[in-house]
């Protein structure tokens, strides 16, 4: 539905985005997530065509839009966008703004589709309203609204719930999902909180420095990271040094294990393993223990860091009301399903 | 015909030039070297019109300053009877142009006046350059309190009370702080004031004061040389950009230093101190418009009934044209020029925005010299090619009609509806274009059904601001109507210079009451301003 292909952009000079493609299927949610300036909301704006790009092609349902010597008019696009900002029109109700795309529709076809969105977001009756008398989220579900009404081709969403305060956003998210599944849209958005990208999307793209490091599904994003950088972004992990062994595994200071290894990697060469907080398990009976060096409660869990006897430090959740103080030592197990390898950085890599 | 964004740019930049050859040709007029005239013009009256101009600007400099901050302070300070009334009524003499307070005042003066005749002592003569400078004064004082008066009222009260933990009494804290934070504010306010001082025609002119405004005047029409009159233009011309790029300075800097925390609550004044405050401050409104405009009544009355004559209805005819004409066309430029800016903010599109804004700067006697010079060529040239195929000639269509005057004032003001739509324009998120775009709407139709609605207040208050300006501008007026036409400020400003002060006073004060209009629009953003809720919940007020 969405291809995106080798796309590049520049801003005076500066490499804003380097050859990114990807591909979004009919239905499905997107996500793009990245540290601030990674360039997703310039993928984004490329989508809807407030940007062109320097190079590469994007396309809707095999429609080019922008490359090939072809740029499609972002109002001629088709392409729905729900903005960080809401950008509401202040001098329109809520039922002018949400038919504000509508303009060559019947009338009574106009009037039934904006009622029918306002039952959509959970607003009915609200029609008559100004955007100044609605609450935030109450803003926020008409944007949508608003993007939905002309029933576009694809719907971006530029961070649309960073004005909300926690507990609205989590809702507000859910709802989204289930909104976006129901009118069967393909959607693209982006966000910096993982949680939120986790909860509503299909896939996710992780951004770094203007290049997409990794488009895959949420549990592969977490658990296959295919860069360092993904597996530093993504969950909090750590990671521990090992050697190839001749058999093709890995043997670290908390055991050998086999599993992926990074291309090329012939036995003897150094690696790091990627250890999650979920991956050590606290167990008194373990011969292996490690020293606590600091400690965080997290309610239901107990969030350790501890320093192995390499002088490396992992990170490990145990439940709340094992309670070891910082210095004592604690026995620990390494459980790991999986194994996710980089090649080392250099010397003093965490 | 436009059919590609970057044609429309280079249209558009070729527009603004347009409207600034009036300028430019001024500018470029020392190209030609130097007039024959230049020499005499330079070891006789040259350095009187300098000496004069200079003095002006250093009274009315000096004496603006004094009024304007002592004022705003006092306003934004202390608690006082009848504070909120003066508040704006300290802006009243803006409504005042400084050419009719000064027929007005030697009226008032004069050794028949009641003035003269109440007093023993000879009354100083009002018609010198002290005089002209002490009317500039009066009417241009306003422009110093009122950006100071925001600066002020803006001033954090964290900064005057950590002066104060610091042991420093109420006059180290004004010196050393607030005054200090308020410069930016202070220098832009000077700025307009002395760029007016310089431009001001009627007042120096009626007081026989040469100065280089008036001079250009003569020059074209004593000494019938254009050249000469567009170097001397030049001259004060380049004093202008200097004003400009100050205040320009000072605008930006002004837009850092303004912290919008918790405002010091003003300090209520004793009842003597406060009284005696509130008369200080009542004096330049007084003299600045209240005493004037009585009289102007008191000379209008018995001729009230020549409102009904064809004489002056004819006078409020053309005067009402030429300034809904230079409403319009100055607030439709303006939109195009600002609107087209933000659909595409390439350099041409830029660079047409800024050249237009120019205007202002340029003093209605530089403008009418370049505005005559390049009108008349173009009608020189329309007859000539028009003859040369044979068909009869127009005659002085652009430089013989009312379409000079309107040019002229809509390249002097069309400054008013850049600013004022750029700021409105500002207000609107990006976003909003954007989501009209993803909602399938292209830009004509975005302009009607987004960024009209949303400019109503800008547009409606940059027109009216740009009709009354139209309305009070007399130099410009006077070089460039048609033979056998008038306009209020150009019929008062006549009638006055031969000693007819009474007869002038009808137009006069249709001037003045229509100057009233602006000021009132200035006081409500005034109260708009200091009406933002005073956010004390931000994290930003414990600093």
């Amino acid at each position: 539905m969405l291809t995106i292909d080798d796309l590049n952009v520049r801003f005076g000079g500066q490499p804003v985005l380097e050859d990114v493609s990807l591909t979004l299927d009919e239905g499905l949610i997107g996500c793009l997530i990245g540290p601030s300036g990674c360039g997703k909301t310039t993928l984004l704006r490329l989508v809807a065509g407030f940007l062109s790009p320097d190079r590469g092609r994007i396309a809707l349902h095999g429609d080019t839009v922008a490359g090939d010597r072809l740029l499609v008019p972002a109002e001629q696009r088709r392409v729905g966008m729900v903005f960080q900002d809401i950008a509401l029109f202040p001098h329109l109700d809520v039922a002018a703004n949400i038919g504000f795309g509508l303009d060559r529709w019947s009338a009574p076809q106009r009037r039934a589709r904006i009622d029918d969105l306002l039952r959509l977001v959970g607003l009915p009756g609200m029609g008559a309203r100004y955007p100044h008398q609605l609450s935030g989220g109450q803003q926020q579900r008409v944007a949508l609204a608003r993007a939905l009404a002309p029933k576009p081709r694809l719907l971006l969403l530029d961070e649309p719930f960073s004005a909300l305060d926690a507990e609205l956003r989590e809702q507000i998210s859910r709802d989204v999902r289930a909104i976006l599944q129901e009118e069967g849209i393909t959607a693209l958005f982006v966000t910096h909180d993982q949680n939120e990208a986790f909860a509503i999307a299909d896939r996710v793209g992780v951004m770094h420095a203007g290049r997409l490091a990794q488009w895959d599904t949420p549990y592969r994003i977490y658990h296959r990271p295919r860069t360092r950088f993904v597996a530093d972004f993504i969950g909090r992990s750590s990671f521990i040094p090992g050697t190839v062994t001749a058999e093709g595994r890995v043997e670290t200071c908390l055991g050998v294990f086999a599993g992926g290894l990074p291309d090329g990697a012939a036995p003897g060469d150094r690696v790091d393993v990627m250890i999650r907080p979920d991956d050590i398990l606290h167990n008194d009976d373990s011969p292996r223990t490690a020293r606590v060096v600091d400690r965080a409660f997290r309610g239901a869990h107990m969030l350790y860091t501890l320093e192995l006897d390499g002088g490396v430090r992992v990170p490990c959740m145990a439940p709340s009301h094992h309670a070891h103080p910082i210095g004592g030592r604690i026995g620990i197990e390494l459980e790991m399903d999986h194994l996710v390898t980089f090649t080392p950085v250099g010397p003093g890599t965490p | 015909m436009f059919s590609s964004p970057a044609l429309r740019s280079l249209f558009l930049l070729l527009l603004a030039l347009a409207l600034a050859t009036p300028v430019l040709v001024v500018a470029g007029s020392w190209l030609a070297g130097a007039s024959p005239n230049w020499g005499h013009l330079s070891s006789t009256v040259l350095p009187s019109y300098l000496r004069h101009s200079l003095f002006l600007a250093l009274f009315t400099g000096t004496g603006t300053l004094l009024i304007g901050v002592a004022a705003a302070w006092a306003v934004a300070r202390f608690r006082f009877p009848g504070r909120r009334v003066l508040e704006w009524a300290l802006l009243l003499p803006l409504a005042c142009p400084a050419y009719l307070i000064a027929y007005t005042w030697t009226g008032m003066l004069a050794s028949e006046g009641a003035l003269q005749q109440a007093l023993p002592l000879p009354l100083p003569d009002i018609r010198s350059p002290a005089g002209a400078g002490l009317m500039l004064t009066l009417v241009l004082y306003p422009y110093v309190y009122l950006m100071t008066r925001a600066a002020f009222v803006s001033q954090s009260a964290v900064a005057l009370e950590v002066a104060r933990t610091l042991g420093a009494g109420p006059w180290r804290r004004f010196l050393r702080v607030a005054l200090p934070l308020a410069r930016p504010a202070i220098i832009a306010g000077l700025a307009l004031v002395l760029m007016e001082t310089l431009a001001d025609y009627g007042t120096v002119a009626y007081f026989g004061v040469p100065t280089l405004s008036t001079g250009i005047y003569r020059t074209w029409f004593g000494l019938g040389d254009a050249l000469a009159a567009a170097q001397l233009a030049g001259v004060l011309l380049l004093a202008m950009v200097v004003l400009l790029t100050l205040e320009r300075r000072a605008r930006r800097e002004r837009r850092i230093s303004v912290a919008s925390s918790r405002a010091a609550a003003p300090k209520p004044l004793g009842r003597g101190p406060g009284t005696l405050l509130a008369a200080a401050l009542w004096l330049p409104v007084v003299l600045g418009f209240i005493l004037p405009a009585l009289q102007l009544l008191v000379w209008s009355l018995p001729r009230w009934r020549d409102l009904a004559e064809p004489a002056f209805l004819r006078l409020l005819g053309t005067s009402l044209l030429i300034a809904l004409c230079t409403a319009l066309a100055a607030t439709g430029l303006g939109l195009l020029l600002i609107w087209a800016r933000r659909l595409r903010r390439d350099r041409p599109r830029r660079l047409a925005a800024g050249l237009a804004g120019f205007g202002y700067a340029v003093p209605g006697t530089v403008l009418a010299v370049g505005v005559v010079l390049v009108l008349a060529s173009l009608d020189r040239g329309l007859n000539d090619l028009l003859a040369s195929v044979g068909l009869p000639q127009p005659g002085l269509l652009f430089s013989g009609t009312l379409f000079a005057v309107v040019f002229a004032c809509t390249v002097r003001f069309l400054t008013i509806p850049i600013q004022g739509l750029d700021a409105g324009l500002q207000n609107l998120s990006p976003n909003l274009d954007n989501a009209a775009r993803s909602l399938g709407t292209a830009s004509l139709p975005m302009l009607r059904r987004v960024h009209l609605p949303l400019l109503r207040v800008p547009l409606a208050t940059s027109a009216l601001l740009v009709f009354v300006d139209t309305l009070k501008e007399l130099p410009a007026a006077l070089v460039l109507r048609p033979f056998n036409t008038n306009t209020l400020a150009v019929r008062a400003f006549e009638l006055a210079s031969d000693e007819r002060l009474a007869d002038a006073a009808l137009p006069a004060l249709t001037i003045l009451l229509a100057g009233v209009a602006p000021v009132i629009l200035l006081t409500r953003s005034i109260r708009s301003v200091d009406q933002e809720p005073p956010d004390q919940e931000s994290p930003h007020a414990d600093h």
